[in-house]
């Protein structure tokens, strides 16, 4: 017999209202860091002619890409059918749409003209991926509030299959948007690669899946409530498994690219001679974003301890920054190629590569996006019943729970 | 939770201190002192400009950025020729008509972000209308000119209605 | 965008309707005289472009930028990495050779422009005659043509500007780039501010003309010297052609 999964919204006691107006502060300097940069003009940034998308776009990104993968686990819930994730969905839906906003805040703020979102929302070209974008991001919100509603709604519970499986489409589509926009740029060398979409795809189930299990770490934790092994390894397993994948596809595209001889300049770039680009692809995101939370997550007793896995999912997203960060701001750096065969120069850095100085405000903004998403995701969690009460193993699966207490390296491991 | 309910209690109290204040502030309100323009019409009438200038500039810009069909008759740079003097100043917006008159009205409007807010003085360019070209001083309208032109909107208003 | 012929007024015209005819024919002796091709507009029979001889461009004249400069009042705040320039001079040296070549490049005014189908709200736009320009009345300041732009034509407005000048509106957050001096075209000067330069205080080094007509000089270069475009393996049919490269 399988018990009820019970929900509780957390209690606004204790750490909660700190916890609240911390984030809430962040927020607010991220609205002075825009306010400054829109009154000032993008000159006080480090944002050129030259790199003309900077560290805003690194974080808006990121949680964009994020926001997607942050639906997995209710989507392994209800599209694949596996019940053990199934209490998680309601989080993994809140946490994907707070994602998202907290992403699109960080886009729109970036604008050169920011007071002049109606227009985004009143004209469109739609030969253009940046408009699709509007559309599949609006869409996305619309279509995960709908299925959050179905699951949280008794009467809906029998439609949210269906609301879980559109979602998971949906969220395809969406990542496959926002890497196309680097993808469909055909004349820089760093770009131009249909493998950008699918990349995006896989980063997107590996920084998701990282910020999924921080979150739920936190709240169980400040919340003291159980959260079983049970959950936590299988949920760090497929962290594992997503960063291979992110893995493969790093590797894919660049002997892709080393294959095309004319994109040997661009390529030796990143990997070889390109300083700060070249250090955060093998140090940041190879080395301590990928290989190291690896051998963390498969460790046979590292692996076990919650403190190491939280670790994990923190290099991770290290790791993430890092990769984007080399994917827009390097694929800037290395100059467009306007003469094959020629060495280039002129007075607006043509056939230099162009430096950037990413500046505090730019920082403060990205990071006052990553709050508003936390903000949303702390609200939602104490005003909405969206959190189990127990993620105790034999709440989650009883079976389970009770084939591995029979074991008894697993029960050692347990006490 | 004290605050909440000392800021429920205290509601209706601020409002209605606000609305105090409000009230206070109520008054005779004169009409903004505008400048002249030069030459002696406007390219509509006065009540049409009033109330679709905007409508006319939108349109104007549209087709004249989007397919090169150009009118002089509603171009903004036409507007300011005729309207806004060489030395007007976005700092101080009652030496400006454009922004006098919106500024009284508070409303937002950002042309002059972008576009040149008064005539080149040796542009050569002098609109239809304007017989005396773009130097020639402006003076401030006498104010029951403008009593005038308001009395005129006020009927035209009702007779809409 | 609304594309319609006349503008949606209110009823407040219709009531004033006498007036406004009577407001045509103004004080005595005054008229109100439009020039014929202001109804028609630009024409899609026509494509603008330029010829640009690097055999005639020397690596020291910069008397194309200094005019395109002053033209669109292009100041600059004494920033190079953020200032905006429509045009620059681009120094070549051929890697194998050691041979030398110099050129202008600005917006290419391609016939299939990544700009205007990257940009989210149709601000990128190419007019009937060929010339791509931005709409900086619906740029929301992405940047994403910038990114797209195979040819680094294209600025950023960094910081507020003041005394713009009235044929060239360019203000902070919005996307600018070569026009190719629009206003002149849509005068009927039939020159730009580079062009003219050039044959004024440089090498006679450029043309501007109808590449759709075969009479007009630019045509009539082309087809007997022939012509090459920047990286035409992007097949963006630019409509600025250089020859010598």
């Amino acid at each position: 017999m399988k018990a009820k999964v019970q929900f509780l919204e957390v209690s606004g006691k204790g750490g909660y209202i700190g916890l609240l107006g911390g984030l809430a502060a962040l927020l607010v300097i991220g609205l002075l860091s825009a306010y400054y940069m829109e009154h000032h003009g993008h000159h006080v940034t480090g944002m050129t002619n030259q790199i003309v998308w900077g560290m805003p776009h690194v974080f808006a990104i990121f949680l964009i890409v994020a926001a997607s993968g942050a639906l997995n686990v209710a989507s392994i819930a209800s599209v694949f059918g596996k019940q053990v994730y199934k209490p998680l969905a309601p989080l993994s839906a809140l946490l994907s749409m707070a994602l998202l906003m907290g992403g699109l805040a960080v886009l729109v703020l970036d604008l050169g003209r920011p007071d002049r979102l109606i227009v985004a929302m009143t004209y469109y070209n739609f030969k253009s991926i940046f408009a699709w974008n509007i559309f599949l991001y609006t869409g996305f919100l619309g279509i995960v509030l709908v299925y959050l509603w179905f699951m949280l709604e008794k009467r809906m519970n029998r439609y949210s299959h269906y609301a879980g499986f559109t979602a998971f489409i949906w969220r395809l589509i969406l990542t496959t948007g926002t890497g196309s926009i680097f993808g469909f740029l055909v004349a820089r060398e760093a770009y131009n690669a249909a493998i950008l979409a699918p990349l995006f795809i896989v980063m997107s189930f590996s920084l998701g899946l990282a910020v999924f299990l921080l979150v739920l770490m936190a709240a169980y934790r400040w919340t003291e409530r159980p959260l079983g092994d049970l959950v936590m390894r299988r949920l760090k397993n497929l962290l594992g498994v997503f960063i291979g994948a992110v893995l493969y596809f790093v590797a894919v595209y660049h002997v892709t690219n080393l294959y095309a001889t004319r994109l040997h300049g661009a390529e030796a770039f990143i990997l070889l001679n390109g300083g700060i680009y070249t250090f955060l692809f093998w140090f940041v995101q190879i080395l301590i974003g990928s290989v190291l939370p690896l051998i963390l997550l498969f460790h046979p007793t590292l692996g076990r301890s919650r403190s190491i896995i939280g670790t994990a999912c923190v290099l991770v997203i290290l790791g993430g920054l890092a990769q984007l960060y080399v994917i827009i701001i390097g694929g800037q750096a290395w100059p467009l190629n306007l003469f094959p065969g020629y060495e280039i120069s002129s007075s607006f850095y043509d056939g230099v590569v162009a430096s950037y100085r990413p500046t505090l405000p730019e920082f403060l903004l990205g990071i006052g996006g990553a709050a508003l998403a936390m903000l949303i995701v702390a609200l939602g969690v104490r005003f909405l019943r969206l959190l189990p009460a127990s993620l105790a193993d034999e709440r989650v699966d009883p079976h389970a729970a009770k084939a591995a207490a029979a074991e008894p390296e697993a029960a050692a491991a347990q006490a | 939770m004290a605050a909440v309910s000392l800021v429920r209690s205290l509601l209706p109290a601020l409002l209605g201190a606000g609305l105090l204040v409000l009230l206070a502030g109520c008054g005779e309100v004169s009409a903004p002192r505008m400048m002249e323009a030069r030459g002696d019409t406007c390219v509509e009438p006065v009540e049409v400009m009033r109330r679709d200038h905007m409508k006319l500039l939108k349109h104007e810009r549209n087709q004249a950025l989007r397919l090169g069909a150009r009118t002089e008759r509603y171009s903004l740079n036409g507007c300011i020729e005729c309207h806004v003097s060489p030395t007007a100043s976005r700092e101080d917006p009652s030496s400006h008509f454009c922004l006098n008159c919106h500024a009284f009205n508070a409303v937002r409007f950002d042309c002059f972000q972008c576009h040149a807010d008064k005539p080149m003085p040796d542009s050569g360019r002098v609109h239809a209308l304007n017989p005396n070209g773009a130097q020639h001083a402006l003076t401030v309208a006498s104010g029951e000119e403008l009593a005038n032109d308001a009395q005129r909107l006020v009927a035209l208003e009702i007779k809409a209605q | 965008m609304s594309n319609e012929s006349k503008p949606d007024l209110s009823r407040r015209q219709f009531l004033g309707g006498a007036a406004a005819v009577a407001g045509l024919a103004v004080a005595p002796g005054v008229f109100l005289v439009e020039s014929a091709s202001a109804a028609t507009g630009a024409s899609s029979k026509v494509r603008w472009g330029l010829l640009i001889d690097t055999n005639l461009c020397d690596s020291g004249c910069d008397a194309c930028v200094t005019a395109c400069n002053k033209e669109h009042g292009l100041n600059g705040h004494g920033r190079p990495a953020t200032d905006a320039q429509y045009i620059r001079k681009v120094d070549l040296k051929d890697r194998k050779t050691g041979a030398t070549r110099s050129l202008p490049v600005m917006c290419q005014h391609c016939e299939h422009p990544p700009c205007v189908d990257v940009c989210p709200t149709g601000a990128s736009m190419k007019r009937p005659d060929g010339i791509v320009l931005v709409d900086k009345h619906i740029c929301i300041g992405c940047r994403y043509c910038m990114m797209a732009c195979p040819y680094k034509a294209r600025s950023f407005v960094h910081e507020d500007l003041t005394d713009q000048l009235p044929h060239t509106p360019r203000g902070k957050g919005t996307v600018e780039s070569c026009n190719l001096c629009v206003h002149r075209i849509d005068r009927g000067d039939g020159t730009t501010a580079c062009v003219e330069a050039c044959n004024r205080d440089g090498g006679s080094a450029m043309v501007f003309g109808d590449l759709n007509d075969p009479n007009s000089e630019i045509s009539r270069r082309l087809a007997e010297f022939g012509s090459a475009a920047i990286r035409a393996d992007f097949k963006l049919n630019p409509g600025v052609r250089y020859r010598g490269i």
